[in-house]
């Protein structure tokens, strides 16, 4: 399970049913609403909070009233053919995306919040990725374990890199002995 | 800005770190108030060429009427062969020693130093490595090419072993060497539990800073000043095979 918080806000019933348990299957702590309540969301601390909202509820006062960042965001797009996007977006979902893309979705996100927020702790997903890559893993091969798409394999990296200060491969290595996420005998060093 | 007519001795104040440039070219302390130039004079050193190097070392960029003659090629290359030494006989000896220290006095964190041992050595034989291509291959080729440029005639064999190899090859395999240093400062700033030999630690920090820009400013040199005049030359020896 993991440590992060979502808020899913979906009217469609379906859509609900169908996120909610992806959602829960992987992490811990999720609110679930059927429709904008504004006192729940309005009493939240959402900085560090993944919202997953229908496209059609998502507009420039919610967003601003309830505090709610756009890069927090992720959009399930609306049926309605007029505002179709290319699916490679990641601010946006589809209900047809498998369980593995949706999750792929939100771990991006997380990593990107993490980011911006200045928040240097690494995440869970980020220390898996640290220690695979202390072991001598390529990029590929990491997605392949992790179940993830060589692209957010590198975004990862990247972000990790920022956060750390560390760009190197052996660089990762040291600071994952350091902090117990491999041992030198596991590790490439 | 740094002119000829700049005492070394405000050279020296303004970038106490500039030291390490004469220390490369042997030159030792308690010149008076000699100018650049006469620094120069007395050890027969080219002048433009030696106020780029300080201009690069000091601000980050070369003097905009930076002269750029074929002339310099063998005193660069020269200069940046004393660099190497200086890396290999005085920089990382001097880290290597502190890390032995602190391996010495802290009994109970063997795993960690050992770890940044490792680190350290690895680092070494990458540092080396790619100090011995410059030296065997980089290095050489530069020469021949500048005394190729006055040949009149140019054998098959020459213009063969021409054709496979230009600087740009070199300049392509520039690999990123101060990017593991960074590294390396990043972990002991942030990441490493505090030692109780501290003095040793800062030592190490200082070093690291030192080498990470000096490694910098080598391969500006490298990137701003030979690659570019050989390339010149390059172009003359090819216009010449061309006729």
């Amino acid at each position: 399970m993991r440590n992060l918080s979502i808020c899913l806000i979906a009217t469609n019933l379906q859509s609900r049913i169908k996120l909610s348990e992806i959602l829960c299957k992987h992490y811990s702590s999720i609110l679930i609403l059927s429709s904008v309540e504004k006192s729940i969301l309005k009493s939240n601390n959402n900085k560090q909070t993944i919202f997953i909202i229908e496209e059609e509820l998502v507009n420039n006062d919610l967003l601003k009233n309830l505090n709610i960042n756009k890069s927090n965001l992720i959009i399930i797009e609306s049926e309605n053919e007029k505002i179709r996007r290319c699916s490679s977006n990641k601010d946006y979902l589809k209900m047809e995306y498998t369980e593995d893309l949706i999750i792929e979705i939100i771990e991006i996100k997380s990593s990107e919040i993490s980011v911006i927020e200045s928040d240097s702790t690494i995440s869970e997903r980020e220390k898996e990725i640290i220690k695979h890559v202390s072991k001598g893993l390529t990029n590929k091969e990491i997605a392949e374990k992790l179940f993830l798409s060589p692209h957010t394999v590198m975004t990862h990296r990247k972000n990790i890199s920022n956060k750390l200060g560390i760009k190197s491969i052996s660089g990762l290595t040291v600071y994952a002995i350091l902090n117990n996420i491999t041992s030198l005998e596991e590790s490439q060093i | 800005m740094i002119h000829l007519n700049t005492k070394v001795a405000d050279l020296i104040h303004a970038d106490v770190f500039s030291l390490s440039i004469l220390e490369r070219l042997n030159i030792p302390l308690g010149f008076g108030d000699i100018s650049i130039a006469e620094l120069c004079d007395n050890h027969n050193l080219n002048k433009d060429l030696f106020i780029d190097i300080l201009q690069l070392f000091l601000y980050g960029h070369l003097p905009e009427k930076s002269i750029k003659t074929e002339e310099n090629i063998p005193e660069l290359v020269n200069y940046l062969k004393l660099t190497h030494k200086y890396y290999l006989e005085i920089k990382i000896p001097q880290i290597e020693k502190l890390i032995n220290k602190i391996e010495l006095h802290e009994t109970d964190r063997q795993n960690e130093i050992n770890i940044l041992k490792k680190f350290f050595e690895k680092y070494k034989i990458e540092f080396l490595s790619h100090l011995e291509n410059e030296e065997k291959i980089v290095f050489p080729y530069v020469i021949e090419i500048f005394d190729l440029q006055n040949e009149s005639e140019l054998t098959a064999e020459t213009i063969e072993k021409i054709s496979t190899y230009t600087i740009s090859d070199f300049e392509k395999e520039h690999e990123n060497l101060d990017e593991k240093l960074n590294d390396l400062k990043n972990i002991i700033i942030k990441y490493l539990k505090p030692f109780e030999s501290r003095e040793y630690v800062h030592q190490i920090l200082i070093s690291l800073f030192e080498l990470e820009k000096d490694v910098y400013e080598h391969a500006q040199l490298e990137d701003l000043i030979l690659v570019p005049i050989v390339q010149l030359i390059e172009q003359k020896i090819k216009a010449k095979i061309n006729k």
